[in-house]
């Protein structure tokens, strides 16, 4: 596998390894035709991979991603295994990929302390939607950054908001605050709050907060439960909102299988939400040495 | 003779088992192409097919879904429903592409059944395949999909029974598309098919002739309601939620549009009369709708079902 090399369009498709859809398959059925494909695409025989584990294989493409092509799982992955996994050892956090906020969405959402939204703007991205993203994030997220490569940063820095922070990605893999976000709560929006729950999420707040019967009708029940958490302090409000996308997060054991998968697999094992049947199948499906399975 | 062509998706599959009653009273046939490896709800599906002893011809060949191209598993799953219903009835599709010998092979494959050829395009050698079917005892009759073929071309089967099947559905890409056209005429085939030269009739039901999985999340809500508004015209009538920009929640959703729908119903109050999944839409609508899409997609394609055993 070392000795392997790729052509630039060949990073395309390697970047195609860590998609959710791989690691459904190769949990539910300890083998994955999306990787068969990938491989065929790449003219990789698979019997390079043999006898070694398969989490192995996934470093290495991972290692090469950094060196080669820095897409955005590079980075989802450097916030998920850096901040989450690394400075908040996942304990007490929520982490989203793709969390939607109003027409926009957050490429990673951390919840702990407060809420942070992170947008990503790769080599490869331009800035077109950045504007009105920020924007939006604005009205539920306390802080907010946007993580570029050291090429971007001085752009980025001098046209995001004041409140908005940059992050780099840095030529050796690590993440340096640029510019420090600040505090956003007081111009926080209780009802984009709302949007941002489902259903049972803001029916728990409200019902937490006041006494509160449900209405029948779904559209009344949410109007409610808008205007009730509207007479909330933006403050009181950001905690309970805070609070209760914490109840997202992983519990204690599946945190303990996270930490022993490679790091490459931090974003997507935290945000895939396998169950912990799937989990663990997915574990000893990459931590054996039988190496790669045809299907 | 009323029949529908289903995708055997799930909640289509068990829109046919919530109206089994009227589907064996009226002699309404379902005609069933697997979508779908797993053989569990297309295998129930059968079985209350079978001991309503009603009317219905599943599909050999599927030309789309998990089986399209999928011989064994297709084999595997004709085998099991056999074994489930011993006298169920099979179709064959055909279009420009097959050949006599995939026809023949069917033939002989399932001696023991009754069969029925399904033309989803034109067979190519057309007096090739009446002399072979002349001689087989179980053949049933020709259905065309009469998108897929001419006049002349099904007239020249007009020694046999036949079958004309009319997708009345017009399919647009976003649900929000119905918006411009929220009443369209759908069919008049039930009071014409007699007097074109066919023995039967039918159609996609209001999923028309389409298949896809299932999508993401849906920013509008649409219900297809057919009715009959004269004599001997169906028209369907298309209920959306309001229109926005941001997704919403489905109940949401769903009570928007089902609340068009009661004003409908207010209006033409006779729909309750024999319409039970109207009826069961309303307490869902009532009740906080408390449901998800692809169950009011069943209620909506068993209205269907009990508006042609209305009409029948």
């Amino acid at each position: 596998m070392e000795d392997l090399l790729f052509q630039p369009r060949d990073y395309q498709l390697l970047s195609r390894v860590f998609t959710r859809n791989v690691i459904t398959e190769l949990a539910n059925k300890g083998c994955s035709p999306t990787l068969m494909k990938i491989f065929n695409e790449l003219d990789i025989c698979t019997s390079s991979i043999t006898d070694r584990p398969l989490s192995l294989f996934f470093e290495n493409i991972y290692s090469r991603l950094l060196d080669n092509y820095r897409n955005e799982y590079v980075y989802k992955n450097a916030i998920a295994s850096k901040i989450v996994r690394g400075r908040h050892r996942l304990s007490n956090t929520s982490f989203t990929t793709e969390f939607k906020v109003g027409q926009s969405i957050a490429d990673v959402a951390v919840f702990n302390g407060t809420s942070t939204a992170y947008e990503i703007k790769t080599e490869f991205d331009t800035f077109e939607r950045l504007d009105s993203q920020l924007k939006a994030y604005g009205k539920v997220f306390d802080k907010t950054y946007v993580v570029v490569p050291e090429s971007k940063v001085q752009k980025t820095v001098d046209i995001v908001p004041d409140h908005v922070g940059v992050y780099a990605l840095t030529r050796n893999y690590s993440l340096i605050i640029e510019k420090e976000a600040l505090s956003n709560i007081h111009l926080l929006c209780s009802e984009q709050m709302i949007n941002c729950l489902r259903k049972s999420e803001y029916l728990k707040v409200v019902q937490d907060n006041f006494d509160y019967v449900p209405a029948i009708s779904p559209s009344q029940l949410k109007r409610d439960c808008i205007n009730l958490f509207s007479d909330l302090s933006t403050v009181d409000a950001h905690n309970e909102f805070v609070r209760i996308l914490k109840q997202r997060q992983l519990d204690k054991y599946e945190k303990d299988v996270i930490k022993l998968l490679p790091e490459s697999l931090t974003s997507l094992a935290l945000s895939a939400r396998l169950n912990k049947k799937l989990l663990i199948k997915f574990y000893s499906c990459i931590m054996n040495s039988r190496g790669i399975q045809t299907c | 003779m009323y029949h529908s062509y289903l995708r055997g998706k799930q909640f289509e599959l068990l829109s046919i088992r919530n109206s089994i009653e009227k589907i064996a009273e009226a002699n309404l046939i379902p005609i069933i192409e697997p979508v779908r490896e797993s053989q569990r709800d297309i295998i129930k599906c059968v079985d209350v097919l079978r001991d309503a002893r009603a009317e219905y011809i599943i599909i050999v060949n599927p030309q789309c879904g998990e089986l399209e191209s999928n011989q064994l598993n297709s084999d595997l799953l004709i085998q099991a429903i056999i074994n489930s219903d011993p006298e169920v009835e099979l179709g064959f599709i055909v279009d420009d592409g097959t050949t006599i010998n995939q026809v023949t092979t069917f033939i002989a494959t399932y001696q023991n059944q009754k069969i029925s050829i399904i033309h989803a395009g034109r067979f190519n050698d057309v007096n090739l395949l009446k002399s072979t079917l002349n001689n087989v005892r179980q053949f049933n009759k020709h259905i065309f999909v009469e998108s897929t073929n001419s006049n002349s071309y099904r007239n020249q089967f007009s020694g046999s029974r036949r079958v004309l099947i009319k997708d009345g559905f017009n399919r647009r890409v976003r649900n929000a598309d119905y918006a411009n056209h929220s009443v369209e005429f759908y069919s008049d085939l039930h009071s014409t098919y007699t007097d074109l030269g066919y023995q039967g009739y039918g159609d996609f039901s209001i999923v028309g002739d389409h298949f896809s999985e299932g999508g993401g999340q849906a920013i509008t809500a649409a219900l297809h309601i057919t009715y009959k508004d004269s004599e001997s015209e169906i028209y369907i009538k298309h209920f959306l939620s309001e229109p926005r920009t941001v997704a919403e929640d489905v109940p949401i959703l769903l009570e928007e549009a089902l609340g068009k729908l009661e004003t409908f119903l207010e209006d033409n109050p006779l729909i309750l009369d024999w319409s039970i999944s109207c009826r069961d839409l309303m307490e869902i609508y009532n009740d906080g709708c408390k449901t998800n899409l692809a169950n009011i997609k069943k209620l909506t394609l068993s209205h269907h079902f009990e508006l042609m055993h209305y009409i029948n």
